[in-house]
């Protein structure tokens, strides 16, 4: 799976998290200060990235990915690294 | 009893009923308020990631297989857990989170950290240290005492049981080493810094 199709997934995973448009999430949007997210709805994302790629999230992993672009990266180093 | 003996149990008692009203009154007021803390932590008991079968849940939680029963229909209802049969062997029923009981997990864990967080918040290194020492200790002397006055339990302890009370004190132990060896390199950090400090001022 290429970065550009890993960052699609994560982009409309984040907008269907926080009840929004693919097209009005940022790759640089903070997650709760911008996108209006609370800790349900970060959950509910890290719930669903973890069944869209077959991963497991730690909390303290979820507690450092604060805007879509590191979240994309994470994800590419995780998928590769497994 | 000696005053300094009552007010240790008091504290113990305490902060155990306190914290069990708390996590009752925080689902009440969360997005989780149609689980009781029970049904929670059947949740936990399952876990995020793993299938487990009725009895390894069971003895988790430390109940039997027919109040688990009960239980898991009321989970299974709600659609917090998936309960399906294993395929090479039809007897056995395989218990799981569905997307809403992962969720509510990883929400009670955050609770649970948090609180952890606030209750060790105006501790230094050193103390949080011997707060983790004493606390294992009390650990360690409370099962004996369980197993002292439950020895039929002993005998059926399961796996199960016996691998968590294991893994709890290999945690403890690799959770202090972890701060010895930070409390080490904060030292030698501060030697270091000591040293250039005073050949800066040796200088000057």
């Amino acid at each position: 799976m290429s970065k550009q199709e890993i960052s699609d997934i994560v982009i409309q995973t984040i907008a269907q998290a926080a009840a929004m448009d693919p097209a009005d999430v940022k790759e640089d949007s903070d997650l709760i200060a911008d996108l209006n997210m609370d800790s349900l709805a970060v959950f509910e994302l890290v719930v669903d990235l973890e069944t869209a790629f077959e991963l497991q999230i730690s909390d303290e992993d979820v507690e450092t990915l604060h805007t879509p672009a590191q979240i994309t990266n994470y994800i590419v180093t995780r998928v590769r690294l497994n | 009893m000696n005053e300094y003996n009552r007010t240790i149990l008091d504290l113990l008692l305490t902060i155990y009923e306190k914290i069990m009203l708390t996590e009752e009154e925080a689902l009440l007021k969360g997005h989780f308020s149609d689980l009781s803390k029970a049904e929670m932590h059947t949740l936990a008991s399952i876990g995020p990631y793993e299938q487990r079968t009725m009895g390894e849940t069971a003895a988790r939680l430390s109940i039997t297989t027919g109040t688990l029963t009960v239980a898991v229909d009321r989970l299974v209802k709600k659609k917090y857990v998936k309960r399906e049969r294993a395929t090479n062997d039809r007897r056995i029923v395989l218990l799981s989170l569905t997307r809403e009981g992962k969720i509510a997990y990883r929400m009670f864990w955050k609770f649970h950290t948090l609180l952890v967080d606030g209750m060790v918040k105006g501790l230094n290194d050193g103390e949080r240290e011997q707060l983790l020492s004493a606390l294992s200790l009390i650990d360690r002397y409370i099962t004996d005492q369980y197993y002292k006055y439950n020895a039929r339990e002993m005998q059926t302890e399961t796996a199960e049981g016996q691998d968590t009370a294991k893994k709890l004190s290999r945690r403890t132990q690799k959770t202090q080493i972890k701060m010895k060896q930070t409390r080490e390199k904060t030292a030698r950090e501060d030697k270091v810094k000591e040293a250039v400090q005073n050949e800066q001022a040796g200088n000057q």
